[in-house]
């Protein structure tokens, strides 16, 4: 019976420290693996819908529907909210908040107080101009471990955060009024069958 | 123009035209890579994560500016690392976002052992200088030559190898009670965690 001999010699056992690196680093880092082209994937598909945006209009823009919605509150609100705090003579200046009990009045429809679907409204809206407007967005995703589709492929569920918030200054006041608007998503990262 | 090189250059070429699985697959074959440079400086695989995520969408946005995309590992390589110092700077942020994401969850067979075998070499990565443990990180998680190595970091091959043996030097010192042949002598606790 004829053995079979290597064609080289073999390599030498790799040393403990070099195997103990290649294994933890391997250990902590494997699991990242593939996440930036999913993730690179999913995002930019759904980008799609701007692909000519500029950078800073991209960065902003789930801004403009959500400064929209905030600018009317504050045009409506405020009036709104000044009308119903009560206010004692007694009472310290600085107002702490707003009595929750309060009976809200019906408020006579003035160019102060247009109702919100008035071409008055309309006007006030379009003439609000924003100052100083700032857009951040934080977010945070937490892996919740393997799930099995219908198919039976496996598959990671990713738990996404999402806090938009929007900062800008009423010209009419100066004051800083921030929107944050809290969103989450279940993203499923499936592995392909092998 | 190596077999790689050309493969990054083609991939360059057609995600400049807006493929954008072109670039996924660039992303694919440098993942690695910008991994091992992310860790190497933040010191926290999540952390290291979400800078290379960051990294990927970066360089999607910019690689009109890749003048050559042969080069496309370079260039990447300090997108990623850039990234990584800032996300350094941010760190109480980070530490923050880090406390709250806990983006990989602890394995059910996960041991007290292998985490403390995780945190002593932490410990060990983060007494190195920068340059030194991305020469670590690059070799030991990528398999990345010396001579690789020392393109990205500015280093020769021959300063890469002498960083090496020294950071090898160091480690062997400090992860001693977890080698074989020195479990024995294994004594006292975890002087401080990584980077992060």
């Amino acid at each position: 019976m004829s053995e079979r001999l290597s064609p080289s010699t073999p390599e030498p056992p790799l040393d403990p420290l070099d195997q103990l690196l290649h294994e933890q680093l391997a250990q902590q880092l494997n699991p990242h693996v593939g996440r930036a082209a999913q993730a690179f994937l999913r995002d930019t598909a759904a980008r799609d819908a701007a692909p000519t945006a500029s950078t800073r209009t991209m960065r902003l823009w789930w801004a403009a529907p959500l400064l929209a919605v905030a600018a009317a509150i504050a045009i409506f609100a405020g009036p709104l909210l000044r009308f119903t705090a009560p206010r004692s003579v007694d009472a310290p200046s600085v107002a702490s908040g707003i009595a929750p009990s309060v009976a809200r009045p019906q408020l006579p429809v003035t160019p102060d107080n247009p109702t919100p679907d008035s071409p008055a409204a309309d006007a006030v809206l379009a003439s609000y101009d924003p100052q100083d407007v700032e857009g951040v967005v934080r977010w945070a995703s937490r892996d919740e471990g393997m799930v099995w589709l219908d198919d039976e492929t496996p598959a990671r569920k990713i738990r996404r955060q999402r806090w938009e918030t929007v900062e800008w200054t009423d010209p009419r006041d100066s004051s800083r009024i921030a929107v944050s608007v809290p969103r989450e998503e279940i993203v499923l990262v499936s592995f392909p069958k092998l | 123009m190596g077999d790689v090189a050309a493969a990054s250059s083609e991939l360059v070429r057609r995600a400049l035209s807006g493929d954008r699985h072109a670039f996924a697959r660039l992303i694919a074959d440098h993942e690695r890579q910008a991994l091992a440079t992310a860790y190497g400086v933040v010191g926290c695989a999540a952390t290291a994560a979400d800078v290379v995520q960051d990294a990927m969408f970066r360089a999607w946005q910019r690689l009109a500016e890749l003048d050559d995309g042969a080069r496309f590992g370079p260039w990447l390589f300090r997108i990623v690392r850039n990234l990584a110092v800032d996300t350094l700077r941010r760190a109480p942020r980070a530490r923050l976002d880090l406390d709250r994401l806990a983006i990989v969850p602890v394995p059910a067979d996960d041991s007290a052992e292998r985490n403390e075998t995780r945190e002593r070499l932490n410990a060990a990565l983060a007494e190195l200088d920068e340059t030194t443990r991305l020469a670590v990180t690059l070799r030991y998680y990528d398999n990345l030559p010396s001579k690789e190595i020392g393109e990205l970091v500015g280093l020769s091959a021959a300063a890469v190898d002498m960083r090496l043996s020294r950071a090898r030097g160091l480690l062997r010192e400090k992860l001693s009670c977890l080698l074989p042949s020195d479990a024995v002598t294994c004594a006292g606790g975890l002087g401080h965690g990584g980077a992060m």
